[in-house]
């Protein structure tokens, strides 16, 4: 969903503390001495922002607001923070202290899906600040390029679930009944894309959003490996023919040039939702075509045009190849017979006018 | 080219005379064919082509993939149209017993097409005498006919694809998604190539022949390039002549005029 904002470099957000200080070309490499020498760093700051207000909280947390929080925050817009229960850690600045980013600044963020969400609402068991450098369990692993892959699937609907609750994975979820920990199934992010870049599907134009999802349907079922990775036990696995022939159909054409009404793979074979194509694909083509029948949706079963799946294209295709092949040869053939003959009558008769020549 | 003795075939006609050769409605469907297979073309090929950029443009120019698809459509209807003005028109003349049948094949376009190879080669000096349509410009008129009736079709399956199955087995949409798409090929290349060298860029017809607007010829290009019909012509001519002499009346000639 990288659609609307410039490329810029990535960098590993809210990783662990190690990788976070790997990432920054201008720091020395990290041994275990610069790093305490840096968390103590973070200490004192932090000691110097907030210390004498948060003396007395309860639980560990800070109890009183420093002077700055009751400020309007820059990130979530709310003008001041709740006096009653003050919670620091919805203040960004707080993250941001350590963790910066092009996609972490303000006018960047709030143009994302979740641009009204604070780091904490996802990355969630940071109680104190500055936290330790260590790994936090799943959250962390969303981001950790080093995280084993149940770990990521695990963690990656974890964090989504408290919000979107609706779309928990689950059997009778798209990809969701094998969720979490089979390996090669993806998690909401390989569909739905980089959670700091995810925006509002209304943002995109229905070609954009149809082109866009297509990419993430096509990253995997495009591929053989990844498709054999995460097929099921036993399960017939659709190849990478499946997708060539939708490139090549109507609907593919269409929407590469362009369309606004040309289905994507998730029109026909739903989001979330199982759509039962097999046994009652009529009914989703009826969305369109309004006469569609059984036989109808066949048409579109993603089949090649080869001689084993589809005879007929095969051969209607060979008939109509053969015909404009020999047609054309012979009619071109024709043409420059006549091109020969007319430039050596021009010439000839050229020679004969030219003065001094054998008028 | 070929300069024919003319006192071996009799008096020639006044080469300057102009004799009409198609009619307003022959020169109007000429007109809607045309118009309206070159808007096919440019509003088909995208689909046909699309991963090229110059799809992408054209499909912009058109205003957008749906813009695209109504033109296109829009210009079927007026192809089928153009068709339906031409049966319409035969059946008519055929009605009123003026139909001539000079568009159907017969064994002098054999004998024509031979003569025209010898004379490519240079084995003879002069074109052979076409009649009204010579060989080649029965192609056309039997490609287009079958091109139409292929093309029409096609398209309504490829328009209405849930009313074809519904009525039809699957294959038959198959065969006419292909067809659509191999024909149009066929068709634009015959069309591009073929006819627009015979029409325009052939050497002493260059830029253009002026019949498809004017309708008409002068006698020194029609034995040019259809001599049989000149002949025929010339005969005709010859036959009022006298007849007019015989009646004793003066000898003002009848126009001689094509029809059909």
């Amino acid at each position: 969903m990288r659609v609307q904002r410039p490329e810029r470099p990535r960098r590993p957000v809210l990783a662990s503390q190690g990788a976070l200080v790997a990432s920054n070309p201008f720091s020395p490499p990290a041994t275990p001495l610069t790093r305490a020498a840096r968390l103590l760093g973070r200490i004192v700051m932090f000691g110097l922002l907030v210390g004498p207000a948060s003396a007395a909280g309860e639980g560990g947390r800070p109890g009183k607001l420093p002077a700055d929080l009751t400020a309007p925050d820059v990130l979530t817009g709310s003008e001041a923070i709740p006096a009653p229960a003050p919670d620091p850690l919805r203040d960004t600045r707080w993250c941001r202290l350590c963790h910066d980013g092009a996609h972490l600044e303000p006018t960047n963020w709030k143009k994302t899906a979740h641009g009204e969400q604070v780091c904490r609402d996802c990355h969630s068991g940071y109680h104190f600040n500055p936290h330790l450098p260590v790994d936090l369990g799943p959250e962390a692993a969303t981001t950790n390029e080093g995280a084993t892959p149940e770990k990521r699937r695990a963690a990656a609907w974890q964090t989504c679930q408290p919000c979107h609750e609706d779309d928990v994975p689950a059997a009778g979820v798209k990809h969701g009944d094998r969720l979490p920990g089979a390996e090669g199934t993806p998690t909401c992010r390989d569909c739905h894309g980089e959670p700091h870049e995810i925006v509002q599907a209304e943002t995109l134009s229905a070609t954009d959003r149809r082109r866009s999802m297509n990419q993430r349907c096509t990253a995997c079922h495009a591929s053989e490996e990844r498709m054999q990775k995460g097929a099921k036990p036993g399960a017939e696995v659709p190849g990478p023919e499946t997708v060539a022939a939708y490139d090549h159909s109507v609907h593919g054409r269409k929407l590469d040039l362009g369309s606004e009404r040309a289905p994507g793979c998730v029109d026909c074979h739903g989001g979330h939702e199982h759509k039962d194509l097999k046994n009652d694909g009529a009914t989703v083509c009826r969305e369109c075509h309004s006469s569609a029948d059984a036989d109808f949706v066949t048409l579109g079963d993603h089949r090649p045009f080869t001689r084993e799946a589809r005879p007929v294209s095969f051969f209607t295709l060979k008939f109509f190849g053969w015909l404009t092949f020999l047609t054309i040869f012979a009619l071109s053939l024709h043409v420059l017979l006549d091109v020969w003959r007319s430039v050596r009558v021009i010439l000839a008769r050229r020679r004969s006018e030219t003065p001094g020549g054998e008028s | 080219m070929s300069k024919h003795a003319p006192g071996e075939r009799g008096p020639a006609l006044d080469p300057h005379m102009q004799i009409q050769r198609f009619d307003l409605h022959q020169r109007l469907q000429h007109g809607l064919m045309a118009s309206s297979f070159i808007t096919l073309v440019l509003t088909g090929w995208p689909l046909t082509t699309h991963g090229v950029g110059t799809s992408q443009s054209l499909v912009g120019f058109f205003g957008g993939m749906e813009g695209c698809a109504l033109v296109h459509r829009i210009a079927g209807v007026v192809m089928l149209v153009a068709a339906v003005y031409h049966l319409m028109y035969l059946g008519l003349l055929a009605r009123r017993r003026r139909l001539r049948l000079t568009m159907l094949p017969g064994p002098k376009d054999a004998v024509d097409l031979l003569g025209n190879l010898s004379y490519f080669l240079g084995k003879v000096k002069h074109r052979p005498r076409f009649p009204r349509y010579a060989y080649f410009e029965k192609f056309d008129y039997w490609a287009v006919f079958w091109g139409v009736a292929i093309m029409v079709g096609s398209g309504l399956i490829r328009w209405y694809p849930d009313l074809t199955t519904s009525i039809f087995p699957p294959f038959v949409y198959e065969v006419g998604l292909h067809a659509h798409a191999d024909e149009a090929l066929l068709a634009a290349l015959a069309i591009f190539v073929w006819h627009f060298y015979n029409v325009h860029l052939r050497p002493q017809i260059f830029p253009m022949s002026w019949v498809f607007i004017t309708g008409r010829m002068s006698a020194a290009e029609l034995e040019e390039e259809h001599g049989a019909e000149y002949d025929e012509l010339v005969a005709e001519h010859q036959r009022r002549q006298r007849a007019a002499a015989e009646a004793g009346k003066d000898a003002a000639a009848p126009k001689p005029g094509g029809e059909a």
